[in-house]
């Protein structure tokens, strides 16, 4: 098999970007943090100068400056990374229409049959790189291999500005030495659990009997051993192809702790108020519920259950995370953000089998109430209506968690099964 | 001399397959530059002043060439909106 999937993988992005629209800023120890009012005071992405110094994402920013005090702190700026996001996947889009978007600066590249250049990867990989120096002032990493799991591989080997080939020649003496960890989807707790079985290479996983890896880590043993053997055969999205949408969520790092469940019922309540609208938008509804809770050591915990039945109607959202909330989590620190995620999705028109214990009429009820919102807040805006029970905490009450908050892409297992 | 990024005002004319080029740029103190031809669009980021988008190198009435940026422009939603032009300002160093 030819080596003609990429993994182009922009360096620093944010940072990058913003060097690109600064240029005074360029060589100089950057980081891009989020706003320290809201509470989002962390790096996110920090340039090669500041990495050097220690500086790392997710760092608190006052770590950041003590371990580098020359540190340029820079406000994020969504809009213009995703500009430039835009940007990028339309250089992409010249050399081939199979495009697949791994977050705002990653992406895998079909490049089978591609005309350009050839039709030699090497050489349209290059020009992409070019493309990227010339036209947007920032540098790219990308893998170039027979596998999508090996050209990510590749993009992360080599670092700023360069260009990786695993090929069926090269890949047992380049890719098998590398640690397990460096894997797509080995993350912590996989890792730990290889070393347990003596496994410390992307080489032992890939040698390692699969019957042993699947009593150790169930369903997801065979798949990281078929990835350290770069048997995925994945296929690329074409551009137009919409990608599946498995599930719908969105969370939140409040302006303060939340102390009492009150204070989550407001917020699980505007964060389903977004899921329930979107839901209702792509004409869908959620079999079953997921909350994340993240308290303020920063430690996490997420809890899925399923509905009694399909449902996209806020209400009952709300009642679900709930109480999916009350049943695990006790107040013995305060939060710092929590999220809901409607997943299992099924067509709305879709028919179910009607219940004794659930009132239609009060279904139908909610179904309009929801309806009639979001017409309104389609005309005028979010804040036209609010619940009322939202406003006993005002400086929650804010949140319009549809717009504020950006959808990110769902993982690579996102596109491979179907709605 | 330091230079800056400008933002100006372009009067642009677009043809019936959507292609846009600029016919007047106005400078905010109300000079006016006529361009009287577009030698090359490409797109390139402006390594001194920053910014990226469609470079229009254009020959100006005046005589003399220079380049003119097309930059998109997009809601608090991220969706794009428009675009707006910009060139590089050469500033004097006491002014800078």
């Amino acid at each position: 098999m030819e080596t003609c999937i990429a993994h182009v993988d922009a360096n620093c992005f944010y940072a990058s970007v913003e060097m690109a629209e600064h240029p005074e800023l360029l060589g100089k120890a950057i980081a891009v943090c989020g706003d320290p009012a809201n509470r989002h005071g962390i790096i996110l992405t920090a340039s090669y100068p500041a990495k050097r110094k220690g500086v790392k994402t997710a760092m608190a920013i006052w770590e950041a400056k003590a371990l580098c005090p020359e540190l340029i702190l820079v406000r994020a700026d969504l809009r213009l990374y995703m500009r430039y996001s835009r940007y990028t996947r339309d250089i992409f889009y010249r050399y081939t229409d199979r495009v697949e978007p791994f977050g705002l600066d990653e992406a895998w590249l079909g490049l089978r049959g591609c005309p350009a250049c050839g039709g030699e990867p090497l050489r349209i990989v290059q020009a992409i790189s070019d493309a990227f120096k010339r036209e947007l002032g920032i540098t790219c990493s990308i893998g170039l291999s027979f596998s999508k799991v090996y050209a990510k591989l590749g993009s992360d080997y080599k670092k700023p500005d360069a260009i990786t080939v695993f090929d069926r020649a090269n890949y047992r003496e380049r890719v098998f030495p590398l640690p397990v960890s460096d894997l797509l989807y080995v993350g912590r707790a996989t890792t730990r659990k290889l070393n347990e079985m003596g496994i410390y290479t992307i080489g032992d996983l890939a040698t390692c009997d699969p019957a042993r890896l699947q009593r150790k880590l169930g369903k997801m043993g065979l798949v990281v051993h078929r990835f350290a053997n770069g048997y995925d055969d994945e296929h690329i999205c074409q551009v137009g192809d919409r990608a599946p949408v498995k599930s719908v969520g969105n969370s939140w790092t409040t302006p303060r702790d939340l102390t009492e469940d009150t204070d989550a019922w407001v917020v699980f309540m505007l964060l389903c108020e977004s899921v329930g609208a979107r839901l209702r938008e792509l004409g869908c509804k959620c079999r079953g519920i997921e909350i994340s809770v993240r308290d303020a050591s920063l430690s996490w915990f997420s809890r899925q259950t399923v509905l009694p039945m399909p449902t996209n109607i806020t209400e009952e959202l709300t009642a679900a995370a709930c109480a999916l909330f009350r049943c695990h989590y006790h107040w013995s620190k305060g939060l710092r953000s929590l999220g809901v995620r409607g997943f299992d999705l099924v067509w709305s028109d879709e028919p179910v089998q009607l219940r004794l214990d659930i009132d239609a009429n009060r279904q139908e009820e909610l179904m309009r109430l929801d309806g009639a919102i979001d017409d309104l807040r389609r005309r005028y805006g979010f804040s036209i209506v609010q619940r009322a029970k939202v406003w006993t905490r005002p400086e929650l009450a804010r949140l319009d968690a549809r717009h504020d908050n950006v959808v990110h892409p769902h993982g690579y297992f996102g596109q491979m099964e179907g709605l | 001399m330091k230079r800056r990024k400008l933002y100006v005002a372009v009067e642009s004319y677009t043809d019936a397959a959507g292609v846009e080029t600029p016919r007047i740029i106005h400078w905010p103190n109300g000079e006016q530059y006529p361009v009287t031809a577009v030698l090359r669009t490409v797109n390139r980021q402006h390594a001194k002043v920053g910014g990226t988008g469609t470079c229009y190198t254009c020959a100006f009435a005046q005589g003399g060439i220079g380049n003119v940026y097309h930059e998109v422009l997009e809601d608090d939603a991220s969706s794009v909106i428009g675009a707006r032009w910009f060139v590089e300002e050469k500033i004097e160093a006491e002014h800078a």
